[in-house]
């Protein structure tokens, strides 16, 4: 057989594509499956939110507990606890009745706070009850944190880590167990609130105030007197205001009291006292 | 800041990668052609040779390494499975230019034809996951006069 020369044409090993199209590809079908699984689980993570039942509420709740608070120091006894707790539960309205019950705990923090955490985990710092000068305040920063709790915020909070922390409190009744890379370490700074959410609370606040002592003299003085020790910000005030999701105090009180006068409520009244020590 | 170092890594994997793959292939074609005359076989194992006065073996190895831009690019072919694009011009590149090293010392040496030419292939580098990967390609067969 005679040997022709003959040269190579086609190319029959390299796909002919434009390496940038074939990255532009991969990059857009990456980045298209992030997204959609991003917002898939948003949307998952709210409906959980809303739908999910008391007894998995108090299993969420239980893991973003302990999760928060694994060694930290914790009061949970003596008169001052007792008196909080009692106070607290007098103010839950018939539907948080429904809820996981109400598990007080006291942070010994100097800084006057109170919040909390899924399943009805309610804390409040040893600065709160210090500073805390008659009932009615210390009831209405409980009330506000029971708004957020029957408003389900503190679930909603957790956004897209509430999809594998609920995932993984089913599951591990078969005994799996998720990597907790999927569930996130949760930590204080997660139990933030928009806006909306804040005067939400603030509202169901005034409102269980009305309803408990008639009036809601004394229930605001506690934020009055924290506005008094902020400093003037002046015009920075309102960009503040913008940037920060939590109200500021000046503006919240104020709202509160306008909604307080269209719905006839009394801003003075009686104190009531606490408890001596 | 790391996702400039990325995209710098990325650019310079991609022009520097790209303009030399250009290039030889340019080249590739350019000896592939000059070689033409001489015919290359895979035929001849367990078989007789045809009839020739000398015959010596040639081999011609060639180690390629892919690109910052062609790994990234692979990297993310491996999310969604399918064709590896970026590899086959790397492989193409290497099979072809270690058939030509071989050819042209075959030629050096004055072979008529170059008789059960194989290729071998192996990993040199890229076992762990951070390094980028290099291949070596070897052709070798028995060149006769």
């Amino acid at each position: 057989m005679k040997y022709t020369p003959r040269e190579i044409v086609d190319e029959v090993n390299v796909t002919p594509v434009h390496p940038l199209v074939n990255f532009g590809y991969l990059i857009g079908t990456v980045v298209a499956a992030s997204m959609t699984i991003y917002v898939g689980l948003g949307v998952a993570g709210a409906q959980i939110a809303t739908r999910i039942g008391p007894e998995a509420e108090a299993k969420v709740g239980e893991v973003v507990f302990n999760s928060m608070f694994a060694g930290a120091d914790l009061i949970e006894e003596g008169p001052q606890f007792d008196y909080t707790q009692a106070l607290a539960e007098s103010l839950r309205s018939e539907r948080l009745k429904q809820r996981p019950e109400l598990k007080l705990h006291i942070l010994d923090e100097d800084i006057p706070n109170a919040m909390v955490s899924p399943g009805g985990h309610v804390f409040v710092t040893q600065g709160l009850l210090r500073e805390a000068e008659t009932e009615n305040e210390l009831a209405f920063v409980l009330a506000h944190e029971l708004g957020h709790y029957e408003n389900r915020d503190t679930l909603r909070g957790l956004g897209r880590s509430l999809v594998f922390i609920s995932l993984n409190s089913v599951l591990a009744l078969g005994g799996v167990q998720l990597p907790p890379m999927l569930t996130g370490s949760i930590s204080l700074a997660d139990l933030h609130y928009s806006r909306e959410q804040e005067q939400r609370a603030d509202i169901y606040a005034i409102e269980i105030m009305y309803e408990r002592y008639g009036h809601l003299g004394h229930s605001l003085d506690f934020f009055k007197r924290l506005n008094e020790q902020e400093l003037d910000l002046g015009t920075v005030n309102q960009v503040l205001e913008w940037q920060s999701t939590h109200p500021l105090t000046q503006s919240r009180i104020e709202e509160l009291e306008a909604v307080a006068t269209k719905r006839g409520w009394a801003l003075e009244g009686e104190a009531t006292a606490l408890p001596e020590e | 800041m790391d996702i400039l170092v990325f995209l710098i890594l990325l650019g310079v994997g991609y022009f520097i990668g790209n303009r030399r793959e250009r290039k030889h292939y340019e080249d590739i074609k350019r000896r592939e052609k000059s070689t033409l005359h001489v015919p290359i076989m895979s035929w001849g194992a367990k078989q007789d040779l045809p009839y020739a006065h000398e015959a010596e073996m040639f081999v011609g190895s060639v180690v390629v390494a892919n690109d910052y831009f062609k790994t990234i690019s692979a990297a993310l072919r491996n999310l969604v499975g399918g064709r590896v694009t970026v590899y086959e011009t790397l492989i193409d590149r290497g099979r072809r230019e270690a058939m030509l090293r071989m050819k042209e010392s075959a030629i050096e040496w004055g072979a008529s034809q170059v008789l059960n030419v194989r290729f071998e292939t192996s990993n040199i580098s890229g076992q762990n996951q951070a390094g980028s990967g290099a291949v070596e390609i070897m052709a070798y067969g028995t060149g006769i006069r």
